[in-house]
């Protein structure tokens, strides 16, 4: 039976899948992609507050796409997470999306999308994907799926080392949320009963140089080709610590802690960028139709960490 | 489980019973009936059910009705006609609309960017820029962006707070951005049913077993027919059978009752394979193929999947082009070889293919979303053995067409083969994905190009063997199209049809054209490279055509014609670059066009069967009318979309404006001569005579609004558009509406400036620079939106959009507008439109059509300009970014 969850506890009692801001559910209910019962979370109560204190940040889970995207504790603390949130997807879905769903939307995959097709998401055991049109598929082929995870603030999250709060549970790192990737069957490792609701980030870092960047081919609104966060601190003119993380390439959002080890101690120049694209490819294992996307990976870093140089707010292009 | 809430609706409180899965938009359109709410992609893509809750915009085809409990929800409606918001009034001033489709979703997020950038108290008016971030969740497919910007920019700095209606140059505008226009998908009949289809789910095969009897006997089922007759299917998705039913769910439940067996039959879905002799042949009789090409086609000759036109319009000098070619081939001269490649192009009606059906007694009323309103009337009647005036077919408001919606198809017959079977209404509406698999598309092409000239380019020739797949149709003429753009050229030309196992082709604006330029306008561009001429010059040295000759002069006056550069002379990461590219469009009329013109005491009416999915002819109505009177078309009442009118056209192949404009005009005179002369009777007045908007006699001068209520009765006179009845060569186009073929041709071209950015392969349309020959512009606004629309699709098909499929299965994988994309308001160039009013003085009227023309140039300029920028010929469209980081990493 579906159910309307009145408190968090009800919700992890229910059987059915979660839906919040209903943004991906509804359109896979809509054409027969997700039947079966839905235990509805929009109603639970206090999960829509942000709270900055010195010592980090903790979102709930029904925080709005849009309210992560204007707040101004965000936008000025952790301005990767808050670029990327104000530049995905469209205003309406930005509006009525949440944070939590965000991290836990399933694959945009247009295989997993059909309802004739059958594939290790929905109980199969192949990849259509792999032998048919992979054109947008990944180029680190960690997984028998062969599409990219689609959480953008996912992957950011991972680069701000941030941790998810399982009700009853405590936390888990947003990089343990989704797993290595290697099981296709599966988006993120929660199970049946456990309802994610919050994120804490940790304390700021000083002077943080962030910028978010999608590779697409329109001016705005599309899937990324390639994404990429990065974020990074400046001592004496060299780049003291970097995080850098990557999405739109494998079955999971990556963190790439060689970029950040390669960029540890170098001057800010667009030479050192460059050849930090090219530490980022370096492992790539893209399919017949990706092998466009190696060169998208090197340039896309190199284009983020420019940006986040040049201070240029905004993410799409 | 159910849930009961409460919520605010318009202002006014509801109470409604919801399931839990259900969507706000099903709330506010089936339970309120508020349809101004459209439902188009169903996945929060195009925004076109956009609602404002709590004055926020949210996608209401996403939003949990649940969510609504205890919120203000504000939809199109809202502000009506008597209390309209500054944003409509901006939407309908600067013509920011066109068929209307996804006009209601753009108005609220106007309204919520309004408001706000009211209450942020902003000194200057939002740039483009920011306009473009704020409607990034709309998708507009005729085009309308131009105007959107505009009314949003002029509605923030406060030109339309006035409380009054402003002019507008499209007369329907009011009810678009009201909510109030009801499109086929609006219907709801009493008792009506939910029509849906069952579709095949392999590429070919026999059919073994297609057992309908548990369909039958499932809950609500009304009705549930075969749809197809032989036992052979030819793609995946193609309507085998149909059930009608009380409810969608439970049509959607007795599809799966639905028992289909198959022997599976040899796929072929590479049009290169099915080329091959020893290909299996995928029709056992290709000469009876569906004629759901691209326009009828010349005479051809099958063999195997392959057919081969056996006479060209346009070949001319075969065995010289033959013999230059191979000239320069062998390097006595300038020479091209190459192969272009054009996608799939999916029409992307906004509204669906859809129609209500209500079959009763052997009569029957048909609500057809269509661009053949008399034409469906006449093909309905034929096909179900119907007396004609046992038929009458309804389509007032229709959300785009683009020569998808020309003669009926899946959608009507299905809707009343149920209605008639069921004894009750049906509505048939295809969903997002059946609208993107099955409902006609741009057949992919390949075009293979010679081109060779004498060293210093001049004396060129060609050779173009193009080979249009249309999936399970036929009927392409990419190289007629190109042979005929340029006289003076020797050219060697044949067209194939390559059939495969996808759903039919059929005409898309300018059908076959855009293949023609991005082919032989590239060729030619690369050759005047090649001999470092300017591709002006170039085409002057050979083109003996006297009627391009103001367009050469156009382009070569152009400031940023004179300033282009070649581009071994750029560098840098940002590159632009300029491209042109010509064509011309055949003059179409339809003469036994029908126009009535009715004078009574509530005012003046034009009449005609004609149909206005969103190009304007009922604003070419009212204008042809209100000139005559020299008063405002907005007080000419335009009744049109109702097949028991006089005799419309059909909109498509640009006839429409041509064919009622010059009738529209010549019964309003005769209305206004009939009526100076019945008043002068009626009133003893003396020497009475039209001054200005009303009339003049000895001694005064009524207004003609004062003149209507004096007419006893009415007045009303017929006048069919005539004149010009050329010819029709050869079958070469469908004729089901009368249509004919008249002297000259319309002549276009566009200057396309782009911008590259060589490190991430991306292209940015910047600007625009457009003429077109076509004579007299009837209504300049309406034309110039047609031209931006074409600008606005040329780029999609440049850029963007292609039809992917499972290489394996031949499924459609872009279902959804997610996945098959479509320019957005960010995508737009800047654009100026030239109209050369010349060249059609032999014309009633002096003008014709446009809609073609508008396109057809697009991507072929596009094209010429990224090589200009950067070196790299695109050799296929889309030019995604993949293609320009390998082609220019070679």
């Amino acid at each position: 039976m579906s159910t309307l969850a009145q408190n968090i506890n009800e919700a992890a009692q229910a059987t059915g899948e979660i839906r919040a801001g209903g943004t991906d559910y509804q359109a896979r209910l809509r054409y027969g992609i997700t039947q079966g019962d839905v235990v509805d979370i929009s109603r639970l109560p206090d999960l829509d507050q942000v709270s900055v204190s010195g010592q980090g940040v903790q979102i709930g889970a029904l925080v709005k796409i849009a309210a992560v995207a204007d707040h101004q504790d965000l936008r000025t603390q952790y301005p990767g997470f808050s670029m990327a949130a104000g530049a995905l997807a469209t205003p309406q879905i930005r509006a009525a999306g949440t944070l939590g769903g965000s991290l836990l939307q399933r694959t945009r995959c247009w295989y997993y999308r059909h309802p004739d097709v059958s594939c290790h998401k929905k109980g199969g055991d192949s990849c259509p994907g792999r032998e048919g049109n992979h054109k947008f598929g990944v180029v680190f082929d960690i997984s028998p799926c062969s599409f990219p995870h689609p959480s953008t603030l996912g992957m950011v999250l991972m680069a701000y080392d941030a941790e998810v709060e399982i009700h009853g549970q405590g936390r888990r790192s947003v990089a343990d949320l989704f797993g290595d990737g290697k099981d296709p069957a599966i988006d993120h490792t929660l199970k049946e009963g456990e309802v994610l609701s919050h994120v804490h980030l940790p304390a700021p870092t000083a002077n943080e140089k962030a910028s978010y960047f999608r590779s697409i081919s329109r001016a705005r609104a599309e899937w990324p080709l390639v994404e990429v966060i990065a974020r990074y601190q400046v001592e004496g003119g060299k780049i003291s610590q970097a995080w850098v993380a990557i999405g739109g390439v494998a079955h999971v959002p990556l963190r790439l802690p060689e970029v950040e080890a390669y960029l540890k101690g170098k001057e800010e120049s667009e030479w050192v960028f460059s050849e930090a694209g090219k530490v980022a490819s370096k492992g790539a294992s893209p399919l017949p139709q990706t092998e466009y996307k190696v060169a998208l990976v090197e340039r896309t870093v190199f284009e983020t960490l420019r940006r986040a140089k040049e201070g240029i707010w905004g993410g799409e292009g | 489980m159910s849930e009961t809430i409460k919520t605010n609706v318009n202002g006014n409180p509801r109470t409604y019973e919801v399931d839990l899965g259900a969507s706000a938009l099903e709330v506010i359109r089936d339970q309120e009936g508020l349809t101004g709410t459209k439902l188009v992609c169903g996945t929060g893509v195009c925004g076109a059910c956009t609602v404002l809750v709590d004055n926020e915009p949210v996608c209401s085809c996403l939003l949990p009705a649940t969510q609504l409990e205890g919120k203000q929800v504000q939809t199109v409606e809202y502000h009506d006609q008597d209390n309209l918001h500054p944003i409509q009034r901006a939407f309908m001033a600067c013509d920011g609309l066109q068929c209307g489709y996804c006009t209601p979703g753009f108005i609220n997020e106007g309204i919520a960017f309004y408001e706000q950038w009211k209450k942020a108290s902003h000194k200057q008016p939002p740039t483009r820029e920011e306009v473009a971030e704020a409607m990034a969740g709309h998708l507009c497919r005729c085009g309308a962006y131009v105007g959107i910007y505009e009314a949003i920019q002029r509605a923030c700095a406060g030109e339309f707070d006035a409380d009054q209606i402003p002019e507008h140059p499209r007369v329907d505008s009011l009810p678009k951005v009201t909510g109030k226009a009801k499109y086929t998908a609006d219907v709801k009949l009493p008792g009506q049913l939910t029509g849906k289809i069952f579709r095949s789910t392999y590429a070919h095969g026999t059919i073994t077993k297609l057992d309908l009897s548990a369909a039958r006997q499932m809950p609500g089922v009304k009705a549930v027919i075969r749809l197809l007759e032989e036992d052979v299917f030819y793609y995946y998705d193609q309507p085998l059978a149909a059930v009608a039913a009380e409810t969608a769910a439970q049509a959607e439940a007795a599809l799966t009752a639905i028992q289909f067996e198959y022997t599976p039959l040899p796929v072929i879905l590479d049009p290169d394979e099915a080329r091959k002799p020893d290909a299996p042949q995928l029709y056992a009789d290709p000469k009876n193929i569906p004629g759901a090409g691209e326009g009828g086609g010349l005479p051809g000759k099958w063999e195997g999947n392959v057919r081969r036109t056996t006479f060209s319009l346009s070949a001319s000098k075969r065995s010289k082009a033959r013999k230059v070619v191979e000239k320069a081939a062998s390097g006595s001269g300038q020479y091209f070889k190459g192969s272009f490649f054009t996608p799939t192009q999916l029409h992307t009606c906004l509204e669906p293919h859809c129609a209500v059906a209500d079959w009763k007694d052997g009569k029957l009323v048909l609500y057809a979303s269509t661009q053949g309103l008399a034409l469906t009337a006449r093909e309905v009647a034929k096909h179900y053995e119907l007396p004609p005036e046992n038929v009458r077919v309804y389509s007032d408001f229709i959300g785009g067409g683009f020569g998808s919606k020309i003669n009926p198809k899946t959608a009507t017959f299905t809707a009343i083969s149920l209605s008639k079977e069921a004894g009750a209404p049906v509505a048939m509406i295809l969903s997002r994905p059946e609208e993107l698999i099955d409902s006609g598309s741009r057949p992919a092409a390949r075009m293979d190009v010679e081109i060779g000239s004498n060293a210093d380019g001049s004396a060129p020739a060609f050779k173009m063997d193009a080979y249009g797949a249309g999936g399970f149709s036929s009927g392409s003429n990419i190289a007629d199209i190109a042979g005929m753009i340029y006289k003076g050229i020797p050219r060697d030309i044949h067209d194939y049809d390559v059939l495969t196992n996808f759903s039919p082709g059929c005409p898309f604006r300018g059908p076959s054209g855009p293949a023609s330029c991005f082919s032989l306008e590239q060729a030619v561009d690369q050759l005047a490279h090649d001999a470092q001429v300017d591709p002006i010059d170039f085409r002057t040295g050979y083109d003996t055509n006297k009627e391009h000759e103001s367009l050469y002069k156009w382009v070569k006056d152009l400031p940023v014609w004179k300033n282009r550069k070649r581009p071994e002379e750029k560098d840098g990461r940002f590159r632009t670059g300029i491209g042109v590219s010509f064509i011309n469009w055949l003059h179409l009329l339809v003469p036994s066009t029908e126009v009535e013109v009715e004078v009574n005491r509530t005012g003046i009416f034009v009449k005609n069967a004609v149909q206005d999915m969103g190009q304007g002819s009922k604003s070419v109505l009212a204008k042809a009318v209100a000139e005559v009177f020299e008063i405002s078309p907005q007080d000419v009442k335009v009744v049109v979309g109702d097949s028991i009118l006089p005799y419309g056209p059909t909109s498509g192949g640009s006839r429409t404006a041509t064919s009622i404009y010059p009738a529209a005009k010549a019964a309003a005179r005769k209305v206004k001569d009939r009526m100076i002369g019945d008043l002068a009777k009626q009133n003893n007045w003396k020497n009475a005579a039209q001054e200005g908007n009303g009339i003049r006699y000895d001694g005064g001068k009524v207004r003609w609004q004062e003149a209507w209520e004096q007419v006893q009765g009415s007045i009303k006179e017929k006048v069919k558009r005539g004149g010009n009845a050329g010819m029709n060569p050869l079958g070469l186009l469908p004729l089901g509406d009368g249509l004919r073929i008249g002297k000259k041709r319309g002549r276009g071209c566009y200057v396309i400036e782009v911008e590259v950015d060589t490190l991430l392969g991306k292209i940015r349309v910047t600007n625009v620079w457009g003429a077109m020959r076509i004579g007299k512009i009837f209504v300049p606004a309406m034309a110039r939106s047609q031209c931006y629309g074409g600008v606005i699709q040329g780029i999609g098909y440049a850029l963007y959009e292609d039809r992917y499929h499972d290489p394996n299965t031949g499924q459609v994988l872009t279902r959804g507008l997610e996945d098959y994309k479509i320019p957005g308001i960010g995508d737009i160039p800047e654009m100026q439109i030239d109209f050369l009013e010349e060249g059609f003085e032999f014309v009633k009227e002096k003008g014709i059509g446009l809609a073609e023309l508008a396109t057809m140039p697009v991507a072929a300029a596009v094209a010429n300009a990224v090589f200009n920028a950067t070196g790299f010929r695109p050799d296929r469209a889309p030019i995604l970014p993949e293609n320009l980081i390998q082609g220019l990493s070679v």
